[in-house]
C-alpha cells in the first residue's frame, strides 16, 4: 500500500515536471515603440560587466521587454541592453544570439563602444545569421572596446521569416523479449516574427587554445 | 566493397561532426585589412553527391539493415550522378566556381590553388606565399552534399543539403584567422551548435526519390541553388 502511494506520488510529480518543461508562454511580438522618448546614447553608467573565463564560455540571458530603456539608432527607436566587456589581454569572442519564444524573435543589432561611450563598430540587423537555434552574430573583441550595446533593429522589426527544420529521432520499444531502436525523421516549418522584444543571450568565449 | 563504402561514409560523417565541434573563430576583417588575395585550396569535395535518407527502417536492423541501406543509397547516388551527367553538370567544378564568385563578391581577389589531399581531411600544410602570391588560404573540408530526407514518408521530403567546414589561414604562418562550419538544411542533430544554419529553399521539395527522377531539371537547379547559398555564406564569414 505504502509502495503504491509512493509510486503514484512519484508519477504525478513527473507529470507535473513534464508539463512545466514543455510549456513556455507565447510572447506577443512588440513591433512598435511609438510614444517612447528615447535617449540619444546608451547609458553606460548602468552597464553590468560580462564575465570572462579562459576555460568556459560565460553567458547572460536577457528577456527584452517594453520596460527596457530605449535608444535612438540610425534606423529608429530601439530597446537596448548594455554590458561592460571583460578587460583582459586574452583574445575572446562576443556572441549575441536571440532565440524564439513562441514565434517571437528579438531582432538584434550590435554596437561596440569605447570607454568614453563613442561607437567603435556597428553590426546592423542585416549582418545577423542563424546559427543553430540562435539568430545573431559572433564578434572578435578589439582592445579599444569597453562596452557592448545589444539593441533591437527597427529596420528588421515587423518582418518575418519561415524556416524548415528537419530532425531525426531514436525511440525504443520492447516486445517483452528484446528492445528495439526505431529511427524516424520529422520536418516542421516554423515562422518567426522579428520584434523589439524576445530572448537574447550574450556570450563571452575565450580563443585561448586549451593546454 | 559496399561494407568499405559504408565504413568510409560513416567515418566521413563522424569526421564532419568532429570538426563541427571545433571552436568557431570569426574573421576580424578590420584587423586583417592586408588580406586581399585569397588562395582557395582544392576543396575537399566528394566526387559525387549523395541521396541520403537520414533515418530509415534499415537502421533498426543492425548490420544487415545498414548494408541494405547502403545498397539502396548507392543505387540512388548512381541515378543522381547519371542525372547530373546527362545535364553536363560537374558538381566539383560548379562548387569551385560558385565559391570563387562568392569571395569576389566580398571584394577579394581569388586564386585557385591546386593541392592533393585525402578525402575528408583538413589540409595540414599549405603552400608558401612565394608559390602562390596569396595573403591567406581558404580550406573547405569535410563536404557532404546532395539531397537528404529526414525520414521515409511524404512529410519528410527530399531537399538539397550541403554541410562543410571552412577555415581561413594566414599564408605567412598558417595561423587560423577564421574557422566555422555551414549547414544548408541541417538535419538535427547536425547543425544544432553555433555554426551557420541555412534553411532550405522550399522551391526544391521532392516528396520521394521517384519524384526527383521525374524532375531532373529541378533537381539540378536545387543542387545549384544550395551550393550557391552555401558558398555565399562562406563569403559572408569573410566580410
Amino acid at each position: 500500500m505504502q509502495f503504491r502511494t509512493y509510486r503514484l506520488a512519484a508519477l504525478s510529480s513527473l507529470c507535473l515536471l513534464g508539463a512545466c518543461a514543455v510549456q513556455e508562454r507565447p510572447l506577443p511580438p512588440l513591433t512598435t515603440l511609438s510614444g517612447r522618448q528615447c535617449a540619444a546614447s546608451a547609458d553606460i553608467a548602468t552597464a553590468a560587466v560580462l564575465l570572462y573565463k579562459t576555460k568556459d564560455e560565460t553567458k547572460q540571458v536577457v528577456d527584452m521587454a517594453d520596460a527596457m530603456p530605449c535608444l535612438k539608432t540610425a534606423s529608429g527607436a530601439a530597446l537596448y541592453v548594455v554590458y561592460g566587456l571583460p578587460q583582459t589581454d586574452e583574445p575572446y569572442v562576443i556572441g549575441v544570439a536571440s532565440t524564439s519564444r513562441g514565434g517571437t524573435l528579438f531582432a538584434p543589432q550590435v554596437m561596440l563602444l569605447a570607454g568614453d561611450g563613442s561607437v567603435k563598430r556597428t553590426f546592423p540587423g542585416k549582418q545577423m545569421e542563424f546559427r543553430g537555434e540562435g539568430y545573431g552574430v559572433r564578434i572578435p573583441k578589439h582592445g579599444d572596446e569597453a562596452y557592448i550595446v545589444v539593441a533591437s533593429d527597427p529596420a528588421t522589426v515587423g518582418s518575418s521569416t519561415s524556416r524548415i527544420n528537419d530532425a531525426t529521432q531514436v525511440t525504443y520499444a520492447s516486445n517483452g523479449y528484446a528492445t528495439y531502436a526505431i529511427h524516424s525523421g520529422t520536418e516542421s516549418q516554423d515562422t518567426y516574427i522579428y520584434a523589439h522584444n524576445g530572448r537574447v543571450t550574450v556570450t563571452v568565449t575565450s580563443l585561448v587554445p586549451p593546454k | 566493397m559496399k561494407i568499405v563504402k559504408w565504413i568510409v561514409a560513416a567515418a566521413a560523417a563522424s569526421l564532419l561532426a568532429g570538426c563541427a565541434g571545433q571552436p568557431e573563430i570569426p574573421f576580424d576583417k578590420s584587423a586583417n585589412a592586408n588580406v586581399r588575395t585569397i588562395g582557395i585550396v582544392t576543396p575537399n569535395l566528394p566526387d559525387r553527391p549523395r541521396v541520403w535518407l537520414a533515418s530509415s527502417m534499415g537502421q533498426s536492423f543492425g548490420l544487415i539493415g545498414a548494408l541494405v541501406d547502403v545498397s539502396m543509397e548507392e543505387n540512388r547516388n548512381d541515378k543522381l550522378s547519371a542525372m547530373l551527367r546527362s545535364h553536363g553538370v560537374d558538381p566539383k567544378e560548379r562548387f569551385e566556381k560558385s565559391l570563387e564568385a562568392s569571395l569576389r563578391a566580398q571584394g577579394y581577389e581569388v586564386k585557385p590553388v591546386t593541392v592533393t589531399r585525402k578525402q575528408g581531411e583538413p589540409l595540414k600544410a599549405f603552400p608558401s606565399t612565394a608559390e602562390t602570391g596569396a595573403d591567406a588560404y581558404l580550406d573547405i573540408s569535410a563536404v557532404n552534399y546532395g539531397y537528404v530526407a529526414a525520414g521515409i514518408g511524404t512529410s519528410t521530403p527530399y531537399r538539397p543539403f550541403v554541410y562543410l567546414n571552412c577555415k581561413l589561414v594566414r599564408a605567412s604562418d598558417s595561423s587560423v584567422m577564421m574557422q566555422d562550419a555551414i549547414f544548408y538544411d541541417p538535419v538535427a542533430p547536425f547543425g544544432q551548435g553555433k555554426n551557420v544554419s541555412i534553411s532550405p529553399d522550399p522551391a526544391y521539395t521532392f516528396v520521394d526519390f521517384n519524384t526527383m527522377e521525374s524532375q531532373p531539371d529541378q533537381v539540378v537547379s536545387g543542387l545549384d541553388a544550395s551550393v550557391q547559398q552555401t558558398t555565399d555564406a562562406v563569403g559572408r564569414l569573410l566580410r
